[in-house]
This record gives C-alpha cells, structure tokens and sequence, in this order.
C-alpha cells in the first residue's frame, strides 16, 4: 500500500474510533452508575443529528450556534429519557432486565417519533467546510476532520476526567457508581447525580454525531443503530463500566474496521463482521474486557 | 434536649414484624448501645432513621424534627451520619475522595451551578478537599490519604468509615457494629476513639454492637431488643444485672 494512503487510512481509523470513543462513553457511564445497558443511546444518537438538521439546515442558524444547541438539547433529552421512564421504574423496585427492555422501548419510541416527524428518506447532514476541507501535507491529502476530531475528542476526555477526579458533582458520580445505597447515605442526591450521567453521556453521543455527520452525511432514521452497536461493543471491550476502557475500546474498533478494508480491499462487505468477531475473542479471553475489573451485577 | 426520638416505630416485612413499638429517646452527649440477638432487628431500626425504610407505623425525630418521609441523603444532610455493618468504603476510590465525597457544600448551589460557576466549583473542591485532609489528621489516615480504600488494614478501614460520616458535621453519629471483627486490642483502641471523636466533634453516638466488653465500657444507656421488642433499658451495671437481659443472651437456664 502506498505511503500516502496508508497515512490516510491510519487517520480515517482514528475518526472513525475517536467518534466511537465517544458515544461508548455514554454506554459505558449509564451502565456503570445505574447497571443499565442503555439500548436507547443509539437513537439518542440519531435524535442529535436530526436536531442538527432543524436548527443548522432547516433554521439557518450560524454552525456553531445550532451545534451548541444540538448539544444541550440532546442532553435534555438524554436526562428526559431517564426522568420519565428509568428513573420511575426504578423507583418502583424494578430489576435490572426490566428498565433494559424499557430502554428497548424509549429507543423504539423515539426511532418512530422521528420516522413519524421527518419521513424515513433520507436528509443531508449540515457538514461545516471549516471541519471538511482538505489540506495537504506533501504527498498526503487529508481532511480536516482528522485533525480536528482527535482533538476535540482529546479536550472532551481530559476535561471528563477532570470533572470525575476534581469537581464535587464528578466525585459523587465516582461514590454513586460504586455503591448507590451508601452515596445516599452520605448526603449525595443520588437521582441528580444519575441525570447529570445521562447529561453527560447524551452530551457526548451528540458530539460524536456532529463530528459522525460531518463524514457519513446521509441521515436516516436508523442512522444511529451500527455506530451506536459499535459503540456499544467498543464499550464491553474495553471493559464496560470503565471510561478509559471505552475509550480504548472505540480507538480499537475503528482502527480494526478501517485496516481491514483497506488491507483487504476484498472483504470490504465483512467490515462488521469483524468488529463482532472481535468482540467474541475478547469476551472469550476475557470476560471482563481489556481493563474491566469484575463487578457484581446489583440488582 | 432530645437528639432522637423514635414514638412506636413498628417496621413490618410482609408478616415479619422486623422492629415492634420501638420507643427510644438519646439526649445529646450521649453514647447510648442497642444490643440484641442476631436478628434482633437493629440494623432495621438504622435503616428507619436514615430513611432508607420508611416505618410501617410509627415517628422518628431528630431535635424535635420530624424524619418520616425524608429521602435517605436529606437525612444525612440535616446532620445524621452512619457507617455500616459490613464496612461499605467507595472500593477503588482513594482515601481522600471517599472522605470528600461526603461534604455536604452543593445543599446551596445545584449540580448544574456547580459546574457553569467553576471558579466557585473550584473553590468549594479546594476548601472541602482541605476539611477532608484536617478530618484524616484527627483520626490518623492522613498520611494515607493518596492508598486505595481498600488497600488499609481492617481496622483502619473502619476509622475511614467513620471519618467519611464525621466531614458532613453529624450532631449524630450511628455505629452499626463498629468492632465487628477485631480483636480485643482493636476493639479496646476503637472505644478510645470513639470517645475521642465524640468531645472533638461534639456529636452524640448510637451504635449497635454485640461486642459487650465495648459495649459495657463506653455506653451511658443501653436498649437491649429481641425479636424486635425491647426489653430492657438501663445504665450498663443495670442491664448487666437484668434478668430479662441474661435470659435473652444465655438462655433459661442462664
């Protein structure tokens, strides 16, 4: 393989697994505080896209502007999703598996509303030439996404981890991750501290789906669902409950799936498939993920 | 002045009658001990004042307030703190962040104001962090405070605890079982420094023990409950002569 393509693969890997890295991170908090496998994140993910495209196609407004917005709001309604269907269910002494399946039906509830609102054809994302124009160095022709979402990834992350490790609200999430019954006896509003984990992940999954958008720019209404199963899957690989396991896991998944098809230009179509083989030999070596440490399932 | 008064609290699971017409009352400075049998509903009785039951039947105040219908963490931050049976630190967690997590600074401002207003979210994170480092000092973890929790020996686990429910300033502190698995030398220090935290911090102290030689040593009164009724009542040279008590602990022929 030429050097200048391989120099394009290696940052097309990179977007691609920052993206990932991202929106696993909302999996991976969800599942750490409350132990829920929040199958709605995916469409949460989706949601964000269509926001964008009311608020920076269909409303004009400046691209910065309505990507805030798209942020915030999608925050909300990751903090809505909570409020009104987990957190009561939760309230009511409902196990585990069945605030899951409820997750299944805000997902689903929220995949129609959108088919409902904005048909199932499919729209064009808003994409910014600031973050698409290409540059070149020498021989090598890139986009400007592969700078820019590293590094926006990069400030996210550092600034998540010093929110969880130096902020009151990020250390109460740390107490109520590890055990809820006993953060509730300190004195800490385990509720708002779980809204704050949705905020925080929605927020996130919304970054990951500007920066999605700016690449793949046709959006459907299942739009959200390989990106956000990837995600997921990046997310159990690195050890779910872990955030830096997330982000590990997301950079490995996407490098994976762009270098296989660019080594094997020929199995392109099995680009998923080894994304799920990839998960099975890691669950099969270790069942934990690459840095998950074992945690009781508490119901 | 009455510190806290439980009025026939009665807490029922299904057809089991956990705690039944418990009436205490602990006035302020005072250590008082809730011993009983195993299963004897005790730590029941914790879980009814820092609401994480609600009792079936029944009033629990605190300095005259009432506490039923109050949320767990609204509880602890009206100034009731506890530790646990089974000792329950935040694993992994440093001994530093599980003390801080514990100040009660954001009852002012939300979460959310906490986060937009950083250079007041930094302030509060620097003054609880130095409260966190003063209240190690006085119970003698400060030079642990970068280990993991877990990392401390058993009984240091246990002063950690107590630690983690002294920074949110208790005028209550609940004990549930605090010598469980030392041995008489530990459980000897303990009492030594329960008494020490208890003039430092001005707080009034409830435990459950079963640990008597402890129990006789530092409580002003004692309740003794079996089967969820209470027995008896009475300074420890009192209880220690009740025959109702020897009866319970040692059987008939006791």
């Amino acid at each position: 393989m030429p050097f200048d393509v391989l120099i394009q693969q290696i940052c097309n890997g990179l977007v691609l697994g920052c993206v990932y890295a991202l929106v696993s991170i909302g999996y991976t908090i969800t599942y750490g505080i409350i132990r829920l496998i929040n199958f709605a994140h995916n469409s949460i993910f989706m949601l964000s896209m269509y926001f964008a495209i009311v608020f920076v196609t269909m409303l004009a407004l400046p691209w910065w502007l309505g990507f805030i917005i798209v942020i915030a709001l999608t925050a909300i309604m990751g903090v809505l999703t909570e409020k009104l269907a987990y957190h009561r269910l939760r309230n009511r002494g409902a196990p585990t598996s069945t605030i899951k399946i409820a997750a299944l039906g805000v997902s689903y509830l929220i995949d129609n509303v959108v088919i409902v609102i904005f048909s199932g054809r499919p729209k064009q994302f808003p994409t910014v030439d600031l973050l698409t124009d290409v540059f070149e160095i020498g021989p090598v022709r890139l986009q400007r996404t592969a700078i820019i979402v590293p590094l926006v990834v990069l400030v996210l992350l550092v600034g998540l981890t010093w929110f969880l490790n130096h902020t009151k609200p990020g250390l109460a999430m740390r107490a109520v991750s590890r055990d809820m019954e006993a953060a509730r006896l300190m004195g800490i509003d385990v509720d708002k501290t779980i809204a704050f984990s949705f905020a925080i992940g929605s927020g996130l999954a919304a970054v990951g789906a500007i920066l999605w958008g700016q690449r793949y720019t046709s959006v459907i209404p299942t739009v959200g669902s390989m990106p956000g199963m990837k995600s997921f899957i990046a997310a159990v690989i690195g050890g779910i409950g872990n955030i830096d396991g997330a982000v590990i896991g997301g950079m490995l998944i996407g490098m994976i799936e762009v270098m296989v098809v660019a080594f094997f230009p020929a199995l392109s179509s099995y680009r998923d498939v080894f994304s799920f083989c990839l998960l099975l030999i890691v669950l099969l070596i270790k069942p934990t993920g690459i840095i998950g440490e074992k945690v009781a399932d508490k119901a | 002045m009455n510190v806290l008064e439980t009025r026939h609290v009665t807490m029922r699971f299904g057809g089991l009658t956990a705690v039944d017409d418990l009436n205490i009352v602990i006035e302020e400075g005072e250590i008082v001990s809730l011993i009983g049998p195993n299963g004897a509903g005790k730590t029941t009785c914790f879980n009814v004042i820092t609401g994480i039951y609600q009792p079936t039947e029944g009033e629990v105040y605190f300095y005259g307030e009432k506490l039923n219908g109050k949320r767990p963490d609204q509880v602890a931050s009206i100034g009731i703190s506890r530790t646990f049976q089974n000792i329950r630190l935040f694993k992994t967690m440093s001994v530093l962040d599980n003390v801080m997590c514990a100040t009660h600074f954001n009852r002012r401002s939300g979460l959310f104001a906490n986060v937009l207003h950083l250079p007041n979210a930094l302030k509060e994170e620097g003054v609880s962090r130095e409260k966190a480092m003063q209240i190690l000092q006085e119970v003698g973890l400060a030079q642990y405070a970068d280990w993991k929790a877990t990392s401390l020996p058993y009984g240091m686990q246990r002063r950690l605890e107590i630690a983690r429910a002294l920074i949110s300033e208790p005028k209550l502190l609940l004990l549930d079982e605090p010598a469980a698995g030392m041995n008489p030398k530990e459980s000897d220090e303990l009492a030594d420094f329960i008494f020490e935290i208890k003039d430092k911090f001005h707080i009034t102290v409830f435990l459950i023990e079963h640990h008597m030689k402890l129990v006789m040593k530092i409580s002003d009164r004692i309740y003794v409950t079996q089967y969820g009724k209470t027995i008896a009542m009475g300074t420890p040279e009192e209880i220690s002569n009740n025959p109702l008590v020897i009866q319970a602990y040692l059987g008939e022929e006791g």
